[in-house]
């Protein structure tokens, strides 16, 4: 046979088999894609699963709270005033006076608790103040009530956050601060928040009697909602605690366009 | 003009062509070229110049041989320097200093004492199209364990890789018994160049369309 032709022959098949394995390796490369896009669409609903978990637990505990405060504060003072309504008598005017006037302190003191516990809750009041303004006010009453020094500190410049963030954010450091008030005993507390470009990070420590964490981790409700309430906004959350040396609270997440 | 004097003078027409359209799209702003496709661009206007210089060469009935070893030095550079920087495999950096290397240690002994400089060196530019495939393929096999989901004929990736197997992994043979075939039988060697210039018009199409695409693999 003529060498020319077989060349040419020879080249046409290369050439035919360049093209038969581009269109393999195309549906190869197809087949892997889908076979990725599956795996990614099973991952996004697993973590979707995760979320809700979370957001219903969060959402239980937030609903705990609210009936334990009713109950415990809120009903505790009703029951007063349905006690010192029973036993005043009309007849013994100076009497009924007395306790009158100290039914309406108790009616105040109602009052301002549905209040703060309605301000706690309140995302408007979050949103215009941030999370580290409510802080900072609910560590100035604090301190205006004798109870501790706080060092407050912030470093960068504010981003936009989501408001959703926002207040899970102020959850978290409300549940830490009310952990910090309920059973550390300590006097001095510090926030600190630093703003980077694309990260938030605060610092919430104490310099209480602290806590062995192995201990607490799987039972406390306070510790289980925050880390649902910071795997809801994606976050970091590092707590460091021994008795006797206080509790540090890091928490840490990125911001997103 | 006949199909067969339009096939012998494709190696010319066809990166020209291509040029034009790269050019038009560059200034109607339609395209914005990146890295990778000024290196395709320079493949191009390297095969324009160096193909020009031949054909005239040829006209005049002067050897233009050492053209062809011109092209094949130089596209081995170009592909080389492409695989090397895109998307830069560790493994295909190794495959392209090694390629280099063998081929101009080959190119030196060819030189010196099989062809010359005025005859085709049928061996270099076929070691040279070799070396690029495996690069190409070395590539494609290390750009494929990554997990990308892109659909993939929206990659510049693939569409130079195709241009450059198609290309040189068709010519491979035609490089290779060129010299031979010129020997032997001289008077019908242009249905073989013709071949060759086929499979440059199909390069520089897929060239082509790898620069409008947008999305390359970044390691």
């Amino acid at each position: 046979m003529d060498p020319k032709v077989i060349i040419v022959i020879s080249a046409v098949v290369f050439f035919i088999a360049v093209f038969g394995f581009l269109l393999r390796f195309m549906m190869m490369y197809n087949q892997r894609v889908l076979r990725l896009s599956l795996e990614k669409e099973l991952l996004r609903e697993s973590f979707e699963r995760e979320r809700l978990s979370s957001e219903l637990d969060v959402k239980q505990q937030t609903l705990r709270m609210i009936s334990q405060e009713l109950h415990d504060n809120v009903g505790q003072m009703m029951s007063l005033v349905n006690l010192h309504i029973n036993v005043i008598d009309f007849t013994d005017i100076d009497d009924a006076r007395r306790r009158v006037a100290e039914l309406k302190g108790l009616v105040v003191r109602i009052i301002q608790d549905i209040r703060d516990l309605s301000r706690t809750l309140d995302p408007d009041r979050i949103a215009a103040n941030g999370f580290e303004g409510i802080i900072r006010q609910e560590l100035e009453s604090i301190h205006h009530a004798g109870l501790l020094q706080y060092h407050f500190n912030v470093e960068g410049v504010k981003p936009s956050l989501n408001p959703s963030v926002e207040v899970e954010v102020l959850r978290i450091l409300q549940e830490a601060l009310h952990n910090v008030i309920k059973h550390s005993n300590a006097s001095q507390v510090l926030f600190k928040v630093i703003y980077s470009a694309n990260r938030v990070h605060i610092i919430f420590e104490d310099n209480g009697v602290g806590f062995n964490l192995s201990e607490r981790e799987g039972g406390g409700n306070g510790l289980k909602n925050m880390r649902n309430r910071a795997k809801l906004i994606n976050a970091d959350i590092d707590l460091v605690s021994a008795p006797g040396s206080g509790t540090r609270l890091e928490l840490s997440f990125l911001i997103y366009a | 003009m006949t199909l067969y004097s339009i096939l012998k003078y494709l190696d010319l027409f066809a990166p020209t062509l291509s040029l034009f359209v790269i050019i038009v799209s560059v200034f109607s702003g339609r395209v914005q070229l990146a890295k990778a496709d000024c290196i395709l661009l320079i493949f191009i206007i390297l095969q324009v110049l160096l193909n020009a210089i031949a054909t005239y060469l040829q006209f005049v009935l002067t050897n233009n041989h050492w053209v062809y070893i011109l092209i094949g030095l130089t596209s081995h550079m170009v592909f080389g320097y492409y695989f090397w920087h895109f998307p830069g495999f560790k493994q295909v950096r190794r495959l392209v200093i090694i390629g280099l290397m063998l081929y101009f240690i080959f190119g030196f002994i060819s030189w010196r004492w099989i062809y010359g400089f005025n005859q085709f060196n049928s061996y270099l530019i076929a070691l040279g199209s070799f070396c690029i495939v495996v690069y190409c393929l070395a590539s494609i096999h290390y750009w494929f364990q990554m997990a990308l989901t892109s659909p993939i004929l929206d990659l510049k990736d693939f569409w130079i890789s195709a241009g450059v197997l198609f290309y040189f992994g068709s010519s491979f043979l035609i490089f290779l018994s060129y010299h031979y075939l010129s020997v032997n039988v001289p008077g019908q060697i242009g249905i073989v160049w013709r071949i060759h210039n086929v499979f440059l018009a199909i390069a520089c199409f897929l060239f082509n369309k790898a620069i409008f695409k947008k999305e390359w693999i970044r390691k």
